[in-house]
């Protein structure tokens, strides 16, 4: 479904990514595993857009989307949750949402309904502020508005950053759901490699820039080096 | 609903009129009084369209004062040399503003917020010193014998359209657009907005109504002069729009009356003392300035803004 081939990312003169080739199949989650700096975040930004590969290619659903506009890919199916949350304070809850599908406007009710029946508590809270939302709300409200443009292929950039070990559960069994109920393809980004890893098929793990190695969820759980650097032994 | 909207369409401006045939009726209400009123309005409309860009869209602009000026010597241009009735240069004035404020806006929104700032104010210097130096629009003279087409009832029925059409734009998609790209650019932009076009049109729009407050200004003084469009009147837009509550649109209305009508206040109380009277613009200048500070210190979301929210 995601093909990436051979891309070089630079930040100026930084090189960030290093011909990197990745692949995410229809319908699986896939875990992307790497420290800080690996080029995580770079990899998920030129996938929806916002940084362009001086080199190789991308494609999704078998078409060349290397040098698409943002707002073309989310219309094709592309969705990206920001590392962070970046939800909008000073909007309500029902206002994030209601940006989150603004590219599929005729949607937007039948959609609402979709994200109620899957965070409910989202529903008690349409009229709050997003700012002053819990963390965790936030980190739902912020998957909720990604899945009102309808993805296909959704992105997540660190769900359980700064979450509590209950939540972070939490927030992985709506993951889990949202590609098992609603046929959405995930691609994960993590440093919790041993949550990641529990829900996702496969994965690949990122060093400085590059895809060292790559395999099934439990492929990698049994790898020496994934274990000893993220699964603590 | 609908019946509520007939009766406000008719209603406000038919109030409107019936308050202008009794408001310009010199031997009931004093010209001066009425002076300030139709000024207050005008300043009401200009940190409105601040308020649009900068309170609203979150880009800050310091050059609102040119496309005022603007506005403002379009009109009076054609009223003035080419008898053009008022409504045609109204016209003339938010078009030719809007298009100096979309030539403005498409590379300097592209800019970080601190390099649009610096682009807008040189702008409206630009927009000073050229006129300045064109004969035709009277230089350092400025235009005079404008015909007084500006009434109570135009600024006013003015305002109150420029507010109906911010607020119910607030409340719609492209309004949240704008507000979302306030608060996070680069969410917005993963959202799939086209970020840049809806800048580019919350700018547009700002200085299309800075050009319309022109336009009325022009025709109310009956002459303008590059001075009135300098630097410091930018700043004074800006106050009133921090003053109201920025990205509130009513506040920053009623921001613009405050900043009018204050320093007149100030006038008056002024006048009793020789000494203070003698050094009134530095009175004024440190009133505005005590002012700023204080609302920045005690009040910074102004007075009808929100707290911020924290988190
Ligand atoms: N805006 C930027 N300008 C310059 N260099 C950057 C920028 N963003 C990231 N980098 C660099 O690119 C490399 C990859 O960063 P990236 O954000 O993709 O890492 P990451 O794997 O997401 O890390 P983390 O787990 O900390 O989020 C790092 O060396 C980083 O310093
Ligand atoms: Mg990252």
């Amino acid at each position: 479904m995601l093909k990436l081939e051979g891309i070089d990312v630079y930040y100026d003169s930084i090189q960030a990514l290093r011909n990197l080739s990745l692949e995410v199949r229809e319908g699986e989650i896939y875990a992307l595993l790497g420290a800080n700096g690996a080029g995580k975040t770079t990899t998920l930004k030129a996938i929806s857009g916002l940084l362009i590969p001086r080199k190789g290619r991308i494609y999704f659903q078998n078409e060349d989307i290397t040098f698409l506009p943002i707002e073309e890919r989310v219309k094709r199916g592309i969705s990206q949750v920001p590392e962070g949350r970046r939800v909008f304070g000073k909007l309500t809850v029902e206002e994030n949402l209601l940006l989150g599908g603004w590219t599929k406007e005729r949607e937007i009710k039948k959609n609402l309904e979709i994200i109620f029946s899957l965070f409910p508590v989202l529903k008690q809270r349409l009229r709050q502020l997003a700012g002053t939302l819990s963390g965790g709300e936030q980190q739902m409200l912020s998957i909720a508005r990604a899945l009102m443009s309808e993805p296909r292929l959704l992105l997540l950039d660190e769900p359980s950053l700064g979450l509590a070990p209950l939540l972070v559960r939490d927030i992985f069994h709506y993951i889990r759901e949202i590609n098992e109920e609603r046929g959405v393809t995930i691609l994960v980004v993590e440093q919790n490699a041993h949550m990641a890893l529990q829900i996702a098929h496969r994965g690949g793990l990122l060093q400085q820039g590059e895809l060292i190695l790559e395999g099934s969820a439990d492929e990698l759980k049994n790898m020496e080096l994934v274990k000893s650097a993220y699964l603590g032994g | 609903m609908r019946a509520k909207n007939i009766i406000l369409v008719i209603g406000i401006p038919f109030s409107l009129w019936l308050i202008n045939h009794f408001i310009s009726n010199p031997s009931i209400f004093s010209p001066y009084i009425l002076q300030i009123i139709v000024l207050m309005g005008i300043n009401a409309i200009l940190a409105v369209s601040w308020d649009f860009i900068s309170g609203v869209t979150g880009q800050f602009s310091i050059g609102q004062a040119g496309f005022m000026a603007i506005g403002a010597y379009s009109s009076a241009f054609l009223t003035l040399k080419y008898k053009v009735p008022f409504l045609p240069a109204i016209l003339f004035a938010l078009i030719l503003s809007a298009i100096a404020g979309f030539i403005v806006g498409i590379p300097t929104l592209r800019l970080r917020g601190d390099y649009l700032a610096i682009a807008t104010l040189g702008f409206g210097e630009i927009v000073r010193v050229a006129i300045l130096n064109m004969p035709s629009l009277g230089g350092a003279t400025g235009l005079k014998g404008i015909p007084i087409y500006s009434s109570f009832f135009s600024v006013y029925l003015a305002l109150a359209i420029t507010l109906w059409f911010c607020l119910a734009l607030l409340k719609s998609q492209p309004g949240r657009i704008l507000l979302s790209i306030r608060e996070d650019e680069i969410a917005s932009q993963m959202m799939g907005i086209d970020v840049v076009k809806y800048k580019v049109f919350a700018f547009t729009f700002s200085a299309a109504l800075a050009g319309l407050a022109g336009a009325l200004y022009a025709h109310w003084t009956s002459l303008v002069h590059p001075d009135s469009f300098s630097f410091m009147k930018s700043i004074e837009i800006i106050l009133m729009g921090v003053l109201g509550g920025m990205g509130t649109i009513y506040g920053p209305a009623v921001g613009g009356m405050l900043i009018t009508l204050l320093p007149e206040g100030l006038r008056l109380l002024l006048e009793q003392n020789p000494l203070l009277y003698q050094n009134k613009d530095f009175v004024r200048m440190l009133f505005f300035a005590i002012l700023l500070l204080f609302f920045i210190i005690l009040r910074p979301q102004g007075i009808f803004g929100k707290r911020e929210a924290k988190g």
